[in-house]
């Protein structure tokens, strides 16, 4: 009584899979990534931030908006406990506008993390000033803890 | 008991072929339903749409008000809410209704199986029909072709699903409404593509139909929207299968099949009465330009084929009916006509509170995607609907007769204003016609047009005008000439009563008018933010598209040059995925530059396509049939490469529903 109908056969599969992982049998299979920080901190061994990069610039291919534009971050992590997070922070206080990206760890994800604000588009024509005043920080942050590894002022240059 | 089980299988087949047509039209609607699946994203990505899924949500659970909101944006501040009675109520009622089933169904399913495996399932289940499908497909019942496609299709599927097990992760809280209601829209999509694929395989070859299915589901913006749950693809579905049915009368009527030819009628104002579910007004555009386009070319308008049409729009519009009576008290008070609550105005509708609510477009900033000004706030207007019931009430005296009356009292205090409402939109839409500016802005090249309001996007230049998101029509180059020689040959027969021309003909005229209408209506609102293809036009994609392949050069090159048509479809949507991977990495592409550059490599895909089958259309002898397949299959290829990154790449509101697709997605570069 095997089925000679491959689709079927894969079906039958999925079905069973379906059911075996599910409340009733309740193998589980549905991890809960880590998105939340909780307790706990890691320790940091290098960070790699081309801060003099960040910029002000038009938009291109007809998406006529200033934008601020910052380089990712790469972070090496060598020790991680509990469930911290990374964060890279870009501010530009003058023109009201702040970037950031994160990356919560788990314990034992040791290794580098490229850490990307990207960009965000500030107004529709670019800024009256040539330089504007920045910050960059890059912290370890839990609810137990809130270190900065580095903080940097810089100046942002507006390219015309 | 076999020969029940037998009947049962006769009478399943059947319903499938009226359903489907045949095996291919089984097979274009699985596939469209495979692939948007694909870059399908759990969750809400235009605002509006937090208020139709708690609607949803109060819906699957038994009533039409809404109580809890698992979909906040906090309560009081969602766009398109409204009031009645002091309960809060949404919008969309047709469009929530028809996803309600699904809810039931997800939920029933979800006691087995936990959300996102179930996601996973289904997406699974429907591969493997369409692999089982395209393994008898035409002639390959020769074994081999058909047992390697069986087993490698299913080996495939097989793979993804356990990969897709092995990596899942949990979905975000109370998942299961708002798949289902982008479930229905992707529904309502592949279907659109079905739609159309029937309705141009009664004119010509099934390649040719196929094609057409194809483009329309992931060659245009339909598949943009296929698993947004907004309410354009769901009507531009209900306007095409209007225009299907239309079309299968008048071939009945021709061969003299009165009686079928009566059913089809029906069945098209039905269709067309639904609408008003949805979106009433909408709704009363299509009826008009139906009942307008036949009533001309019927050959029979007896009284009672009069009857039996005006019955069936009635019943096509008796669900929209009941369920305003049940919200408002009121049958044709819809409830985008009821005071909105918070600020953020409705969009498309009269304003019954005051004058001058609704202006012409460019948006009052928020981040709604509805449009209209928030001048009109107007809740406090002088709504003769609530008043009117409270009167009634006192009244006891007669019991039937009074509250009929005054019944069609509020029915006459909301129709004069929503008229008069209807003349204004025409009457500006005619005016935006003579803005080139403007209308190049929505048809042509968007880049940063001035009259959008690009603040609620972070001044990302992501609105695409109609060209730019269906490339495809760059084909309508060759329509003026077409139509000249159409006319000329009218002319000649001038003395042919448009009820004695072709089914096809007289089908061309519904849609043209359609199209003509659908987007005349929306003129003066556009450009607008949050539209990112012109959504308000969606519904006339399809009528476009159906348009383009009734261009004599478009349907011979895709019955002449199946090869070139379907090589260059697969080879342009390569390229346009690694020339659009490659650019956002190698220049490092914010959002906005990133859609724009497609924009601008789309034009490009037009003008090769509108030369292409404008030349073969001047001068048949000089462009061979291949070329022109080419010149479709490139813009065609270009707009899926666009609706897959912006799924996978650009547009980021939620969680892929597929886990393999995340894993496969956290290795493409970002914007």
């Amino acid at each position: 009584m095997v089925p000679r109908h491959p689709p079927t056969v894969v079906a039958v599969v999925i079905v069973v899979t379906l059911l075996v992982t599910g409340p009733l049998l309740g193998v589980d299979a549905v991890e809960t990534q880590p998105t939340i920080i909780g307790d706990g901190t890691a320790s940091v061994s290098s960070v790699d931030v081309a801060s003099s990069e960040i910029r002000i610039t038009d938009g291109r291919f007809g998406a006529d908006a200033a934008y601020l534009r910052v380089p990712d971050a790469s972070v090496t992590v060598d020790a991680v406990s509990g469930r911290p997070r990374l964060l890279y922070q870009v501010d530009v206080p003058a023109l009201d506008v702040s970037l950031e990206d994160e990356q919560v760890l788990s314990a034992g994800q040791t290794g580098t993390y490229r850490l990307a604000p990207g960009d965000k588009g500030l107004a529709l024509s670019l800024p009256e000033q040539d330089t504007y005043h920045g910050s960059v920080r890059i912290r370890v942050q839990s609810f137990e803890t809130d270190e900065t590894i580095v903080t940097e002022n810089v100046t942002v240059q507006v390219e015309r | 008991m076999s020969r029940t089980v037998r009947r049962f299988g006769d009478r399943c087949r059947r319903f499938g072929k009226s359903v489907f047509g045949d095996r291919y039209g089984y097979v274009l609607w699985l596939g469209l339903l495979v692939t948007f699946g694909l870059y399908w994203r759990v969750g809400i990505f235009i605002t509006d749409t937090y208020t139709t899924a708690n609607t949803l949500v109060a819906v699957s659970n038994g009533q039409l008000h809404i109580t809890e909101t698992p979909y906040t944006l906090t309560l009081g501040s969602q766009p398109g809410l409204h009031e009645s009675g002091n309960r809060l109520y949404g919008r969309n009622y047709g469009q929530v209704l028809f996803a309600a089933p699904l809810v039931w169904a997800l939920q029933a399913l979800s006691v087995f199986v936990t959300p996102r495996l179930l996601v996973l399932g289904l997406w699974s289940g429907t591969a493997l029909a369409l692999v089982s499908q395209l393994g008898v497909l035409g002639q390959r019942h020769t074994d081999i072709a058909e047992r390697t496609i069986l087993w490698v299709g299913s080996a495939l599927v097989g793979t993804l699903f356990l990969i897709g097990v092995a990596t899942a992760t949990a979905l975000p809280d109370t998942p299961l409404p708002i798949a289902a209601f982008q479930i229905s829209t992707m529904l309502a999509a592949a279907t659109t593509g079905l739609v159309l694929y029937r309705l141009v395989g009664l004119w010509h070859d099934r390649s040719v139909a196929l094609a057409a299915g194809v483009a329309v589901g992931i060659g245009s913006s339909i598949g943009f929207w296929a698993s947004l749950p907004k309410r354009h693809v769901l009507v531009g579905l209900l306007i095409l299968t209007t225009v299907y049915l239309f079309a299968r009368s008048r071939v009945a009527y021709a061969n003299s099949g009165f009686r079928l030819g009566l059913g089809f009628r029906a069945g098209a104002y039905l269709t067309a009465g639904l609408v008003t579910w949805t979106h009433a007004f909408e709704g009363f555009f299509l009826v008009t330009t139906l009942a307008l386009v036949d009533l001309i070319t019927a050959r029979r308008n007896s009284l009672l084929h009069l009857a039996v049409v005006g019955l069936a729009l009635f019943i096509g519009s008796l669900p929209m009916l009941v369920t305003n009576y049940l919200i408002s008290g009121n049958p044709v008070k819809t409830p985008r006509l009821l005071p909105s609550v918070g600020g953020a105005n409705v969009e498309f509708t009269p304003d019954l509170g005051g004058d001058g609510g609704t202006t012409d477009g460019s948006g009052s900033g928020g981040t709604d995607g509805s449009g209209s000004t928030a001048g009109g706030e107007g809740s406090g207007g002088s709504d003769s609907g609530t008043s009117g019931s409270g009167g009634e009430a006192s009244d006891t005296g007669t019991p039937i007769v009074t509250p009929l009356l005054g019944l069609l009292d509020q029915m006459k205090g909301t129709v004069a204003p929503a008229m008069e409402f209807v003349t204004r939109a025409v009457s500006r839409g005619i005016n935006v016609l003579a803005t080139p500016d403007r209308m190049s802005q929505i048809f042509l090249r968007s880049g940063t047009a001035s009259g959008i309001n690009y603040a609620p996007n972070s001044y990302e230049a992501i609105e695409l005008t109609m060209l730019e998101s269906v490339p495809l029509f760059g084909a309508v180059a060759a329509l003026p000439v077409v139509l000249v020689r159409v006319v000329h040959q009218r002319i000649r027969q001038w003395s042919v009563l448009p009820s004695r021309y072709s089914p096809r003909t007289q089908t061309d005229m519904l849609v043209t008018a359609l199209a003509a209408v659908f987007t005349l209506i929306y003129l003066s609102r556009l450009p607008l933010h949050t539209q990112l293809t012109v959504r308000y036009i969606l519904p006339t994609v399809p009528l476009i598209m159906y348009g383009v392949v009734r261009i004599p050069a478009v349907h011979e090159a895709a019955r002449d040059a199946k090869r070139w048509l379907a090589g260059g479809y697969v080879t342009s949507t390569v390229g346009g995925l690694i020339l659009g991977l490659g650019v956002v990495a190698g220049l490092d592409l914010a959002l906005g530059e990133a859609v724009q550059f497609h924009a601008l490599v789309n034009l490009a895909g037009a003008a090769i396509c509108g030369g292409a089958v404008l030349g073969r259309t001047l001068a048949p002898d000089h462009v061979p049939s291949s070329a022109v397949a080419v010149g479709l299959a490139l813009p065609a290829g270009l707009t899926t490469a666009y609706l897959l990154l912006s799924g996978l790449v650009y547009f980021q509101y939620g969680p892929f529903a597929l886990d393999f697709v995340r894993v496969l997605a956290t290795h493409l570069p970002a914007v």
